[in-house]
């Protein structure tokens, strides 16, 4: 008698903190196979008058030993985040996002560790700076506490251009190459669309 | 049975020297064996590493301190005092890019006055402090206006702690943020790097704007 009525209370139960924990942390698996970048990530889009972009990531244990042994070790690598506010591989959704500030630190995440940071042209008019690098501070980083970051940026036309887009990736200053984590898509009033991996962005 | 038990020897051979072969590859930096447009080199107190990026063609350089803590950002600082010392020590002034750490995080108007005073040109600069829990934040001002900065002053704390733009090597100048006590590295590595790229990697970087950014002991600092 008693195990029929505790089923539907325990369903309920799971169903209520499923649903809670997918509104309060809809974090998603990044793309990309490089052990040393962080697993997971947690984004937040508001388009107010600004645009904010909102970076959680978390390192597994054995990502945050990766990134340590790579900068510790021969050749000693310096592991950076680009963050995109265009289509770093095609070239386009340029000058619509030109970057105004950075901030690391919001409780109750940790502040992301830097050692220096460049704001960049990343395509098109070099009067709008598109892109930032953030230089990690490997040692700094632990495993398993999120970090958080976020860009404003100034929006440039809104209404016009169609859909655009947002890239995320993780990279070293040893390689022409990167680790792709992410992108958000947007509409041409800066509205989130989609992100991908899917459920990445709140 | 006994060439069956010599193929697997041989076969185990093969797979070893391939494995050796690839570590040993993959130890050197990746332009040794690809014509992509990325380089490195190191000087007695740091290394560099710079690349082309792929939409705009400006070269990025990134210098980062030599492996050896504090020692090895000690023998930084140093040659960069040694390197303003010289550049105020010569004949026609001009303007070079150059990026300030403070050794706290100061006040806005203080840091304003300064700049004013001494003409210096501002690009961006970071604010550094404590959030009202206590912890630690920092917030990087893209636009670079110390007097309508843009970083949000309910953040926390806020003082700025890290400065990056262009400064005249004159006593008013570059002379004034060096006798300042406030400062705790003015880094003049820009110069030296121009000139190093010219030399050593001019296929890559001739006709190209050149951006520089290099490391900032701010994170180790007390704030």
């Amino acid at each position: 008698m008693r195990r029929i009525k505790l089923f539907p209370v325990l369903a309920l139960v799971i169903v209520a903190t499923l649903l809670m924990t997918s509104v309060v942390y809809a974090y998603a698996a990044y793309h990309g196979n490089w052990a040393e970048q962080p697993y997971w990530g947690n984004w937040w889009w508001y388009n107010d008058t600004y645009l904010s972009w909102d970076v959680d990531d978390l390192w597994t244990q054995s990502g945050a030993n990766a990134l340590h042994s790579g900068h510790n070790n021969f050749p000693w690598k310096e592991y950076r985040f680009e963050q995109e506010a265009y289509n770093p591989g095609a070239g386009t959704s340029c000058d619509r996002l030109k970057v105004r500030a950075v901030y690391a630190g919001q409780p109750p995440t940790w502040n992301l560790p830097i050692t220096h940071y460049n704001v960049l042209n990343g395509c098109g008019s070099s009067n709008v700076n598109e892109l930032v690098h953030l230089e990690l501070d490997e040692n700094s980083i632990n495993a398993s506490v999120w970090y958080r970051h976020r860009v404003t940026y100034e929006k440039q036309n809104p209404g016009s251009g169609g859909d655009g887009e947002v890239n995320y990736s993780f990279s070293h200053n040893l390689t022409w190459s990167d680790s792709w984590l992410g992108k958000v898509v947007y509409d041409q009033w800066f509205n989130k669309k989609y992100s991908d991996p899917a459920g990445l962005v709140n | 049975m006994k060439n069956k038990k010599l193929w697997i020897g041989i076969a185990f051979l093969g797979l070893t020297l391939m494995i050796a072969s690839a570590a040993i590859l993959f130890r050197k930096p990746p332009e040794v064996y690809a014509g992509k447009p990325i380089f490195h080199g190191e000087t007695t107190t740091y290394r560099y590493s710079g690349e082309v990026l792929e939409h705009t063609g400006d070269v990025l350089v990134n210098v980062y301190y030599l492996r050896g803590g504090d020692k090895a950002i000690h023998a930084y600082r140093e040659a960069n005092i040694k390197r303003s010392y010289a550049l105020l020590a010569q004949k026609d002034p001009q303007l070079i890019w150059v990026q300030v750490t403070f050794a706290r995080p100061i006040p806005i108007a203080e840091v304003s006055s300064l700049v004013k005073e001494t003409g210096f040109k501002v690009q961006d600069f970071l604010m550094a402090g404590r959030s009202s829990q206590g912890g630690r934040v920092w917030c990087i001002d893209a636009i670079g206006n110390l007097d309508q900065p843009v970083c949000d002053p309910d953040f926390g704390d806020l003082g700025v702690m890290f400065m990056q733009g262009w400064a005249e090597t004159t006593e008013w100048g570059l002379g004034r943020w060096m006798a300042d006590d406030r400062v705790y590295m003015i880094d003049t590595i820009a110069v030296e790097v121009s000139e190093l790229l010219a030399q050593k990697h001019a296929d890559i970087v001739t006709g190209r704007k050149i951006v520089i950014g290099s490391e900032s002991p701010f994170w180790l600092l007390d704030w």
